[in-house]
């Protein structure tokens, strides 16, 4: 076949008009997308204003931790143009068979949180009682919120036909409440039971627990369900000798009037007082199991589930007790904190009521942190002062006196020398010339001073009261 | 009779794509449980079927016969994708509704249908007069089961709360498929009832027309 023919042939006819028309619709469309183009941004601005019902100016969240417990977070956004509330995509686990995910407004205010403004449902998938969910249940929750409190279906939270996918839109929304707190208003993750044990037996979320200052610790605790029980609320208070001193029942789980069989003495808690976690490992072994024969054990009470759950909250708060004393802040109250670090500092309290510090310090300028242990007097005057490790760099140690390298300038010394020298703020003077702090390396020497400032200026704090009396350690 | 009134009647009752021919019943069984979700997408393939009809009318004399399919669907596709843009921009509520049934307008067999059997062998006019009622024949159809099945289904019309009492099978696509084949029984009785009518009427002409060159 020849050019001309083949130029005259029905096969590039087809061809042309083909590709023409081709041509021409993927210039036309390619014109339709230039005009008619959907931005992210304006994906975005619609999405948010379907949710808020107006529009609104949004800046993206970066989230961090999007796995969480019992959620994952998709997507946040700080809504500016609503003073700062945050809008947070959250999907919630825990459904029939799968997840619910939801937008969530938390409302913010002083950098605190004031409330879940709207909750709206995006998607599920799995769940097959969504239709149940009404506007009236997501809207509880902006008029239950109650500040620290997550919300449960055991608290009311649920629709009775849809239980599993009510429980996914509380964890969607427990999700987004957790996201705010921890990651855009920098509060504790409040896992506050972060080390302990038998926390299977306990709602993390719902439990807390208190230092006391006679050193016992007195627990709120929300049990975890089991069997025909509900979670119960039990408040226990554990004294320094490892022994329960205090046990009520707050609120009783028990279901289809079981709480009529659990004996009263435990009901009351009394059976519990002076109990050490001997007494409920021996029955329910290390593990805490439920007896698989509890025939012979003291559980069987007529509410076994019930009776069980109260004994392996009592486990917990017995087998925790060193672990919730660990969360002790030993430098509650302490003044001048910012001059030392608080993670690797320490102090003891001899038997002649002096106190002997162990301070990890924070750096000054060219100085690096030192270690220092000083002893303070009852008398409230340095009675020991050694360096323990130099922070000093670029050969500043050799220019600090030897008088204070060797401790023996801070002797005898009390507060009132140190804030004469540095002020009640124990400010680095702007004009050290004339100070003592001049010594060639006087970023060091500042750092020393402000170590004995602070070990005298502590003293009264570290002598411990002895008075009884609560005190929260969160 | 005008044969623009037949085309007419034809894409609305005689020929309805979706009673008489049962054409397109993927996105009807997809879309019928919410009145607002079928209303547009009935009113999406108006435009489609009417622009695809009259561009493949325009163009019939030059598409060789051997590449008109390619060439239909070609153009099909990009009418279905114009749509869905202008959709996103200017009514995204319904681009959402309608998922990715939206983009499957392009295998309606409707379009090509009346592309094939219609547009390539009649005018631009009579071709735009076609696209136009067999649209509204498949708008009116899925509009109506839409409002059916969201009624009994949800108990709301249009997306506005109703009544509290409802039958939420109907909501799904098994209750579309059941108010689907309902409606198709109704109309094929309505229409062969028309038809049995007239025809008895032509009958009782013809006799009487007959009797009276008799007489």
């Amino acid at each position: 076949m020849t050019a001309k023919e083949f130029f005259k042939s029905t096969t590039f006819r087809c061809l042309a008009t083909l590709l023409s028309i081709l041509l021409v619709c993927g210039v036309f469309l390619t014109i339709m997308y230039g005009l008619l183009e959907v931005t992210p941004e304006e994906k975005l601005a619609r999405a948010i204003s379907k949710i808020y019902g107006k529009n609104v100016t949004a800046e993206v969240q970066e989230v961090k931790t999007k796995e969480l417990d019992n959620a994952t977070i998709e997507e946040a956004y700080c809504i500016t143009s609503e003073g700062g509330d945050y809008l947070v995509k959250s999907t919630g686990k825990g459904g029939f068979a799968g997840t619910v995910t939801c937008w969530v407004v938390v409302e913010v205010s002083n950098g605190n949180i004031d409330g879940v403004g709207k909750v709206t449902i995006d998607s599920y998938v799995g769940e097959t009682q969504m239709a149940e969910i009404k506007q009236s249940f997501l809207d509880s929750f902006g008029e239950k919120y109650v500040d620290g409190i997550y919300y449960t279906t055991d608290d009311g939270f649920k629709v009775s036909s849809s239980t599993k996918s009510s429980n996914a839109i509380c964890n969607a929304v427990n999700g987004a409440l957790q996201y705010v707190k921890t990651e855009k208003l920098g509060m504790a993750a409040n896992d506050i039971f972060k080390d302990f044990v038998y926390t299977s037996f306990i709602n993390k979320k719902l439990s807390s627990f208190v230092l006391n200052k006679n050193d016992s610790v007195s627990y709120s605790l929300v049990t975890a369900g089991y069997g025909a029980a509900n979670p119960f609320t039990v408040e226990i208070t554990v004294s320094k000798d490892k022994t329960i001193s205090a046990y009520t029942v707050v609120k009783d789980g028990s279901t289809y009037d079981y709480d009529q069989s659990i004996p009263a003495d435990i009901k009351n808690g009394t059976k519990f007082l002076g109990r050490d976690l001997k007494y409920f490992t021996d029955i329910l072994g290390g593990e805490l199991t439920y007896p698989g024969d509890y025939a012979g054990t003291e559980i069987n009470t007529g509410a076994s589930n019930s009776t069980y759950i109260l004994f392996t909250a009592a486990a917990f708060a017995l087998a925790n007790y060193d672990n919730a004393m660990a969360t002790k802040d030993v430098f509650e109250n302490f003044d001048y904190l910012k001059f030392i670090s608080k993670d690797k500092s320490k102090f003891e309290v001899n038997a002649d009521n002096s106190v002997k510090y162990t301070l990890v310090t924070a750096g000054y300028g060219y100085a690096n942190p030192f270690t220092i242990e000083i002893t303070v007097g009852a008398d409230k005057t340095i009675s020991a002062y050694t360096i323990v490790k130099d922070g000093s760099t670029e050969g500043f140690g050799n220019d600090i006196p030897d008088k204070v390298k060797d401790g023996s300038k801070f002797i005898d010394k009390d507060l009132k020398y140190f804030t004469d020298i540095l002020g009640g703020e124990l400010t680095y003077p702007g004009d050290y010339a004339g100070t003592e702090i001049n010594t060639g390396a006087s970023n060091s020497t500042y750092i020393l001073y402000t170590a004995a400032a602070f070990a005298l200026a502590n003293y009264d704090n570290c002598i411990p009261e002895t008075e009884e009396g609560g005190e929260a350690n969160e | 009779m005008n044969k623009y009134k037949k085309i007419t009647l034809d894409g609305l009752f005689f020929q309805n794509p979706t009673f008489m021919l049962v054409l397109g019943t993927c996105p009807t069984l997809g879309l019928i449980n919410s009145a607002f979700s079928a209303m547009g997408m009935g009113l999406t393939v108006l435009v489609v079927l009417t622009l695809s009809n009259v561009i493949i009318s325009l163009l019939r004399k030059i598409i060789p016969n051997a590449v008109r399919i390619p060439c239909y669907i070609v153009i099909i596709a990009t009418l279905v994708t114009f749509a869905r843009m202008f959709l996103e921009k200017f009514v995204p509520d319904l681009y959402d509704s309608l998922g990715g049934f939206l983009a499957l307008i392009v295998v309606n067999c409707i379009i090509l249908g009346r592309a094939e059997a219609f547009a390539n062998k009649h005018s631009v006019l009579e071709s735009a007069v076609d696209g136009v009622s067999q649209g509204l024949g498949f708008t009116l159809a899925l509009t109506l089961m839409g409002v059916i099945c969201e009624f009994f289904g949800k108990g709301s019309l249009f997306g506005y709360a109703i009544m509290d009492f409802k039958i939420a099978m109907l909501a799904t696509p098994a209750g579309a498929f059941l108010i689907y084949g309902i409606s198709i029984a109704v109309f094929v009785y309505v229409m062969d009832s028309i038809e049995r009518a007239r025809r008895v009427k032509a009958n009782k002409l013809a006799r009487n027309n007959l009797l009276k060159e008799a007489a």
